[in-house]
Parts: C-alpha cells; sequence; structure tokens
C-alpha cells in the first residue's frame, strides 16, 4: 500500500496509507494538484493547522472509518438526527472539551465531513436540553449581554427554561 | 451513605416503571402495541432532563404525571399534586431541569460502574483555557447549530451576544414563521406579526404539555401500524375530514397534522357569555390504530382553569372514555361535546364530564364569581395571542 507522510505542525511525522489520506478532501485536492505519484514516498505533507496529538486522533478516526460508505451530499434539511452516532465514535470522542474543538477544526480544515458531521453532532447533544446559563458554564462562555437585553431574552425565552 | 441511597432511588424508579408498565398493560393493551415502533424511542426521550419518561404523556411545567406523583414526592421531593392547585405553577422543587442533586440514570450508571471506563484521553490541547465561543469559527457553530432542536435553539440564542447573532441572523424570521405555522397549522393572526420568534416563545408559552406538543406535531415521528390498522380507519377519518371541510361548526376547526392522520390539531373559539370569550383553545386529538372502535387521546393543548381539564390538558369528557365511546362519535361530535364543556363549566360536575381538577371544581361551585375572574384571567394569558 503506498504511504504519504504527514507532518503537524510541531514537526511530527505520520506515514498514513494514501487511501486513508484521501478521505481528507484537502488532502485529496494536494496530491491530485501536485500530481503526487504513489511511489514518492519521500514527499512530505505539511499541515500547518493540526498539531501532532491532534492529528494522531484524526489518524486513528480515518483508519477506523477507511471502509465506510461516503456521506451523503449536503441536504438543506434542518432537522436532523444526533442520536445516531456509532458507539465506537461515541467513545472515541469522549475526550476533554478543548481536544474535541481541535478535531473539529482539523476536521474541517482538513475537509473531512463524516468527521465534522459526528463531532458537530457531539457538540449539538452537549447542548441541547440545557438552559442557557447551563451551556455558559459547560463551555465556559461569558455573559456578554447587558442586564436589559438579559431581561428581554428571558421574557422571550421563558417557555423553554420552565422547571 | 450516599451511594446507597442513590442506589435506592434507582430502585424505586425502576420499580415504578415496571408497575407502571404492568398496570398500563392491563388496561391498553392497543395503546402499548401502537407504541412499539420507533415512537416509542422518542417518547422516552424527555427534552427537559433525563427522567425516565416511559411513555407517559408529563407536564413540563411541574414535571410530574399522576401515575409516579407519590414516587417523585418521595424522590425528588415535589409536592406540588398534593398541595392542591398552584395558580401560578410554583413548583419550587426544581426537579425539571436544574436540580443541583439531582442524578440522572445515566449519570448513576457512571457512578456505578462504568466510570473508569469513560475517563476522558489526556490528550494536550493547543487552547485549553481559549473560550469555547471564541475558539469555533462561526460557520462551524452554524454546523452545529443545525443539528439543534426548537427549545435548544432558543436557550442557545441566549447563551452570549455572538451566539444569540449567529442565531438570529442564520434562522431569519420566515424560520421561526415556518416553524410556528408548523406548529399550529390553525393559526390565524388577526395582526400583522413583525417578530415571529417572539411569536413562536409566545404561542409556545400558553402550551400547558410541551412534551405532549412537541411530540404530536411537527414533524414528530409517526407510529408504523405495520398495515394492522382497523380497515375502516382511513375512509373514516377521511369522511370526517371533507365533512369537516364542508360544513364547519361554528369557531371551531381541526385538520391532521400528519400524513397517515395520527394527530390532528383543533383549534376552539371560547364561546360567547364564558369566561373563555375572546380566547382561542387549541387541542390535539391522537386517532389509534383501530379508531373508531376506539376513542381518540385529546389533549387541551391552551393553559386553561376548567374543572374538568387537568393542568396537563386531559379532558374530562366521559364520551372520549374507553368505556363510554360508541363510533357514531365523530371529530365534530367530539369538539361540539368540548364547546359546550367550555360553555359551562358548572356541569362539569354534572352527567356527561367529569371534574379532573378537585380545587377548581370546589372553586366553581362555591365561588362562581372569583372562579370566573381566576378563568378570564387565564384566557387573558394565555388564550388571545395575535387571534
Amino acid at each position: 500500500m503506498p504511504v504519504v507522510r504527514l507532518q503537524s505542525v510541531d514537526g511530527e511525522v505520520f506515514p498514513v496509507d494514501v487511501e486513508i489520506a484521501r478521505m481528507s478532501f484537502a488532502i485529496r485536492n494536494m496530491l491530485d494538484d501536485l500530481g503526487v505519484q504513489d511511489n514518492d514516498a519521500e514527499e512530505v505533507i505539511p499541515l500547518p493547522n493540526v498539531t501532532g496529538p491532534i492529528l494522531r486522533k484524526v489518524i486513528e478516526w480515518c483508519t477506523h472509518h477507511k471502509d465506510d460508505p461516503p456521506p451523503p451530499e449536503e441536504d438543506d434539511t434542518r432537522e436532523k438526527r444526533t442520536d445516531d452516532i456509532p458507539a465506537w465514535d461515541q467513545e472515541f470522542l469522549r475526550v476533554d472539551q478543548a481536544v474535541l474543538f481541535d478535531i473539529i477544526l482539523a476536521a474541517n480544515y482538513l475537509d473531512i465531513k463524516g468527521l465534522l458531521d459526528v463531532t458537530c453532532k457531539t457538540v449539538a447533544n452537549m447542548i441541547k436540553g440545557k438552559t442557557p446559563e447551563e451551556i455558559r458554564k459547560l463551555f465556559n462562555i461569558k455573559n456578554d449581554f447587558t442586564p436589559a437585553e438579559e431581561e428581554q431574552i428571558r421574557k422571550e425565552n421563558e417557555w423553554c427554561e420552565e422547571k | 451513605m450516599q451511594r446507597s441511597k442513590c442506589l435506592a432511588k434507582d430502585l424505586l424508579l425502576a420499580f415504578t416503571n415496571m408497575k407502571y408498565r404492568i398496570f398500563k398493560a392491563l388496561q391498553t393493551p392497543t395503546v402499548s402495541k401502537l407504541k412499539e415502533s420507533n415512537l416509542e424511542d422518542f417518547y422516552r426521550k424527555c427534552p427537559y432532563c433525563d427522567c425516565p419518561c416511559d411513555g407517559n404523556p408529563m407536564c413540563s411545567t411541574c414535571h410530574v404525571n399522576r401515575v409516579y406523583a407519590e414516587e417523585y414526592a418521595e424522590t425528588f421531593g415535589c409536592h406540588c399534586w398534593e398541595k392542591g392547585l398552584d395558580f401560578e405553577h410554583d413548583c419550587n422543587s426544581g426537579h425539571g431541569m436544574i436540580s443541583p442533586n439531582w442524578i440522572s440514570p445515566a449519570e448513576e450508571l457512571q457512578r456505578l460502574g462504568l466510570k473508569k471506563k469513560n475517563l476522558p484521553e489526556n490528550i494536550p490541547s493547543s487552547q485549553s483555557h481559549l473560550l469555547a465561543d471564541l475558539s469555533l469559527p462561526p460557520e462551524i457553530l452554524n454546523m452545529i447549530f443545525n443539528y439543534l432542536d426548537e427549545t435548544s435553539l432558543v436557550n442557545a440564542s441566549g447563551v452570549c451576544r455572538r451566539w444569540g447573532h449567529l442565531i438570529r441572523t442564520h434562522y431569519q424570521d420566515e424560520l421561526w414563521r415556518d416553524l410556528l405555522l408548523q406548529r399550529w397549522p390553525l393559526f390565524k393572526p388577526s395582526q400583522d406579526i413583525q417578530n415571529w420568534l417572539s411569536a413562536y416563545c409566545t404561542m409556545m408559552d400558553s402550551i400547558a404539555c410541551k412534551l405532549c406538543f412537541l411530540n404530536g406535531t411537527g414533524d414528530a415521528p409517526l407510529p408504523n401500524f405495520n398495515g394492522q390498522e382497523g380497515a375502516s380507519r382511513e375512509t373514516r377519518l377521511e369522511k370526517e375530514l371533507i365533512g369537516l371541510n364542508m360544513c364547519k361548526p361554528k369557531g371551531m376547526d381541526a385538520v391532521p397534522v400528519d400524513s397517515v392522520k395520527y394527530n390532528w390539531i383543533a383549534r376552539i373559539e371560547g364561546p360567547m357569555k364564558s369566561p373563555y370569550e375572546g380566547g382561542v383553545f387549541y387541542i390535539k386529538l391522537t386517532f389509534p390504530r383501530n379508531y373508531p372502535y376506539q376513542p381518540p387521546i385529546c389533549t387541551m393543548l391552551t393553559k386553561i382553569v376548567h374543572p374538568s381539564i387537568s393542568r396537563h390538558g386531559d379532558i374530562g369528557l366521559t364520551l372520549l372514555q374507553s368505556r363510554f365511546w360508541t363510533p357514531c362519535n365523530t371529530v365534530r361530535s367530539i369538539l361540539i361535546a368540548i364547546y359546550k364543556l367550555l360553555s359551562s363549566p358548572q356541569s362539569a360536575l354534572q352527567k356527561g364530564s367529569v371534574s379532573l381538577e378537585p380545587t377548581v371544581s370546589d372553586l366553581c361551585t362555591n365561588n362562581y364569581s372569583r372562579f370566573c375572574s381566576l378563568a378570564k384571567d387565564w384566557t387573558e394569558q394565555f388564550a388571545k395571542h395575535y387571534e
């Protein structure tokens, strides 16, 4: 199996099967544009936005999902299920919140739709059913509304905060 | 100590569930069959907390259902059912969403055994102390918001300015208008609506049991009848709908909200000279598999003070009870019966209806004028929005 070398921002080099690396549309385009041949084993692709530990996680995910059918084309319906995350992915994404966000950013940068979908669903599940205050606490977000604005929002949103 | 207490709590809940299931199985075998499909899973998930809902409708306001009342009182220290009717719904035990002491069954499982397995991996992150809302770019936040249901979306818009702005610009007013009209197909505003998000929130606020409402409207999952529905169900409902559209009883209307006519939404205008005059009341009708041999389940959606309508919205009409139901009743006759119920609240104590809120019945018999002013207040507050 031909291999490409991916280099993280901190200089770590990961040899990866081409088929697995091509799950990332960014890398696929790069390989196609550069016309990298399968036997150019010495070619190193630098990924300036991804750190080593995160890249390792991303490669782990891609390796596990390498035989998945390609994700369906984007449809514009708003309602989507979030309770269909496979057990392996749930376990895989049981990580520190900041790491989860790093994986999302990496999936976005590398353009890996499947991973991006599943991570966004995970965050959506964390938000679901929580009050604004609980969400703020969960993600360490500062409440920057003025008291007047907050009163207005509280009034509007009363129905979904009922005890 | 703490642990054994939690275990006891879990056991109690499990026992309650079991007891309820047996009770339900004995009572209505058809209903439990109906829910064999994905509907069951849907009902199990309570959007307000991680509690065991068990398919039993539950009041999201005080979050207790009658079957569980005793057990909840003991487990969570909530006595709101015992206290009689508290018109402000000031249930302070907070068992709904944010009780600091309440442990969900999932958490409990985690505490008991799975803890080790679930420890997060220790991976150094490039941004461990950055604020979450700053670390994700807007296109990704929007992707996440796409997965949220309406309630969570409204809550998320109140988190901070940035989220609020993103949600309000990404989900424009048209979306909220569509959502409102999808949930209230019979909504007829008499005035121009400037802010649909705010209208949506106001309408939602007037719903007594949001769980029942959200599960029965919009794109809630449908039951899978597996071809076992009664032969006459479809024809009969089709006929009733045509009949209803040809000649609507004054001030009443009803439409099915899904393709198998499982859930219907009805709209009744408050009868003249009753305390409900001027208000508009929404009712959900759920037609079982073997309708017309079984009555539909009718729930008053709009908050109302009435001796025969429970705070959860159950309607105490004897004709809707399986024992007294006859297949010659129709959507029209049900609507007319409910209209009559509204036009004379005192009749709650007479034949044809039962009292579901004893405190309100007492008030209605002993101090009718006080009852009227309360009922009018509620009509003003919850049934007169935009219509």
